[in-house]
């Protein structure tokens, strides 16, 4: 009788992608991940198997579940990295020095107006934070927040601005 | 004059993060102004709107067609590496370890992922022979990680979980050695590295598996079992029952060592049973080995004998030097329960001086108070004083705490045996335990 062949890695690799493909895709899809950057996702998935296929037993789970990391940690990126871009421009425009003194107080007016609508306690860290140049730490000390905790605080609130700054109903400037 | 609105395209690429600094805040503050139209377009391209339509799969035939053609190419390569990692570690090996680090940092033949694994599971499975060598495997490991390019290995986030993995595995290394502080430095490292990971539960686990070994080191056992249960509870997600087992029968090491060996043996008996047999025998047979110890210090040394009976032909396969020591001292210790004195300290000699050879001076140091308290129960004091004697030189040399010290000249002075010389020889052997855990502890001196 002829022994029986086990499939090398390789094909091993071959038959998981072919088994998995669907699959795959329907992990980007659900986590509506654009195409473009589909492809570097997929991509460090599998790489990261293939380094560390020898520590794994399940296979299909290990690699659905990398994917799904990766989709997270995607739109968590891109999320942090709005905020942060929203946070820049509001602290350099109202730090601007030459801005012209009827601009700065539409943006100080546009400002106030968005804050007014985030919860309390954002309110009271972003206006500290926008309107007297308050550093995290002291922001913190202020508001009776942990040094470490604040950090955390700061990005919820810039996460609720960010949406606001999207939402329906905000009330336009001239418009009463 | 006419309203400066961004485009369509704008709003887009500032929602992907594609604007230049400048036109961002063109967009911000165009938005905090209310520019209704804008905010609509806004809306329509938020990322995290449900509005947006779900792609199809067929959206992503061309991207996985062309992964699979570049990881395929990959898997060539990856699969070289793994061949090849045998002989270079052979190869490094050759050097003095320092020149093995130069040549990690300088030469790329040996800069890769596969090299690293292997190190690094050289360096797990010699801390059951040689720790030095372990620890210097470790940092072998860690070095070959900080060389390592995220885009053959499938990005940063991928060769932090490899790094954390290597430093976790030095703390290890450390920890066996008893340097705390530098295994505390290393798994501060890991944890910050994997903080910065892919999230696969695999590296946690197994991180928090090497931190509960550190923590019950450091007597720290509510940490310690805090550590197993969060390394259980992910492999049962995980559904790996051997890992399972595993993580249960660490569990009952920690809680024998606490001082709790009813709960041990229910505990470390769980995780006999959902052990795979064949996948790790070293760990079943460490596992039976403490079930045996946690069985004599309750008093059953009926079922400690025989357990210990079918338990020793696997001590001589596995070939572990250490281990071997350990079963002799285990043996010494049930002789002892029997009253078998003299072969009870037969046997502690013979661990005393296998330790001795390895440098292993704290244990050494308890097997010289098991030694010195048979002496004491046969009534041989110039015999724990010799033993004491020799304890005192190495610990002279050593640095060792004032109060060890203190003790051991108490016990090298003693005239005749007493039953305070008898507590003193415990008490000495509770606080060398401790202090291979705790360097911080105080020693409590009872005048005899």
């Amino acid at each position: 009788m002829a022994p029986v062949q086990r499939p090398t890695p390789e094909a091993h690799f071959e038959q998981l992608l072919d088994q998995l493909e669907p699959r795959l895709k329907a992990v980007l899809a659900r986590f509506r991940i654009p195409n473009q950057d589909a492809e570097d996702l997929l991509q460090q998935a599998l790489l990261a198997f293939l380094c560390k296929r020898d520590g794994i037993r399940n296979a299909e789970a290990w690699l659905l579940g990398t994917l799904r990391n990766r989709c997270l940690m995607y739109w968590r990126g891109r999320r942090r990295r709005l905020y942060e871009a929203v946070d820049t421009s509001i602290l350099e425009s109202v730090a601007e020095p030459r801005r012209p003194s009827q601009e700065m107080a539409d943006l100080c007016h546009d400002l106030d107006n968005i804050l007014s609508r985030l919860p309390t306690r954002c309110q009271s860290l972003l206006r500290l934070r926008y309107r007297l140049g308050c550093e995290p730490p002291e922001a913190a000390q202020k508001l009776g927040y942990s040094a470490s905790g604040i950090y955390k605080i700061i990005e919820r609130c810039l996460a609720a601005l960010t949406r606001q700054l999207v939402a329906s109903g905000l009330v336009e400037r001239g418009n009463g | 004059m006419a309203r400066l609105h961004p485009d369509r395209e704008h709003i887009s690429r500032f929602f992907c993060g594609e604007l230049p600094v400048a036109d961002n805040r063109r967009v911000v503050l165009h938005l905090l102004s209310g520019c209704s139209s804008c905010r609509t377009t806004a809306q329509g391209l938020w990322p995290a709107a449900g509005s947006r339509a779900y792609p199809t799969l067929s959206d992503y035939d061309g991207a996985f067609r062309r992964v699979a053609i570049r990881v395929r190419d990959h898997a060539d390569s990856l699969a070289a590496e793994h061949s090849a990692a045998p002989s270079l570690l052979a190869r490094l090996q050759a050097h003095p370890f320092e020149r093995c680090l130069v040549l990690v940092r300088n030469s790329r033949r040996f800069q890769t992922w596969a090299l690293c694994e292997l190190a690094l599971r050289e360096a797990f499975n010699a801390g059951f022979s040689d720790p030095q060598l372990a620890g210097q495997l470790g940092e072998l490991g860690v070095a070959i990680a900080d060389t390592l390019d995220p885009n053959t290995y499938g990005g940063r986030r991928t060769i932090n979980d490899l790094k954390a993995r290597a430093l976790a595995t030095l703390g290890n290394a450390r920890r066996i050695l008893s340097d705390f502080h530098a295994a505390e430095d290393a798994f501060d490292s890991a944890d910050a590295h994997l903080a910065e990971g892919t999230g696969d539960p695999l590296e946690r686990a197994r991180l928090l598996d090497l931190l509960a070994s550190l923590r019950s080191a450091q007597r720290r056992f509510t940490e310690a079992l805090r550590c197993l249960d969060g390394a259980i509870s992910i492999y049962r997600r995980l559904g790996e029952r051997h890992l399972v087992g595993c993580m249960l029968i660490n569990k009952g090491n920690v809680l024998g060592k606490s001082g709790d060996p009813k709960q041990a043996v229910e505990v470390v008996e769980e995780g006999l049973r959902a052990v795979d047999r064949n996948r790790d025998p070293r760990r079943l047979l460490a596992a039976k080995h403490n079930l045996v110890l946690y069985l004599h210090e309750l008093g059953q040394l009926e079922r400690a004998e025989q357990l210990l009976l079918e338990l020793r032909p696997a001590y001589f396969e596995l070939g572990d030097e250490l281990n071997v020591l350990r079963l002799r001292w285990l043996e010494g210790l049930l002789h002892k329960a029997k009253g078998h004195l003299d072969s009870a300290a037969t046997a502690f000699l013979e661990v005393k001086d296998g330790f001795a050879q390895r440098d292993m001076h704290l244990d050494v140091a308890l097997a010289s108070l098991d030694l010195a308290a048979i002496y004491a129960e046969q009534g041989r004091p110039a015999q724990v004083r010799e033993v004491a004697r020799q304890m005192l030189a190495v610990f002279s040399a050593l640095s060792i705490h004032r109060e060890a010290l203190a003790s051991l000249i108490l016990l090298k002075d003693a005239t005749v045996v007493e039953r305070s010389t008898l507590r003193l020889i415990a008490e000495t052997a509770e606080y060398l335990r401790r202090l291979r855990g705790d360097s911080h502890s105080s020693f409590l001196r009872r005048l005899s």
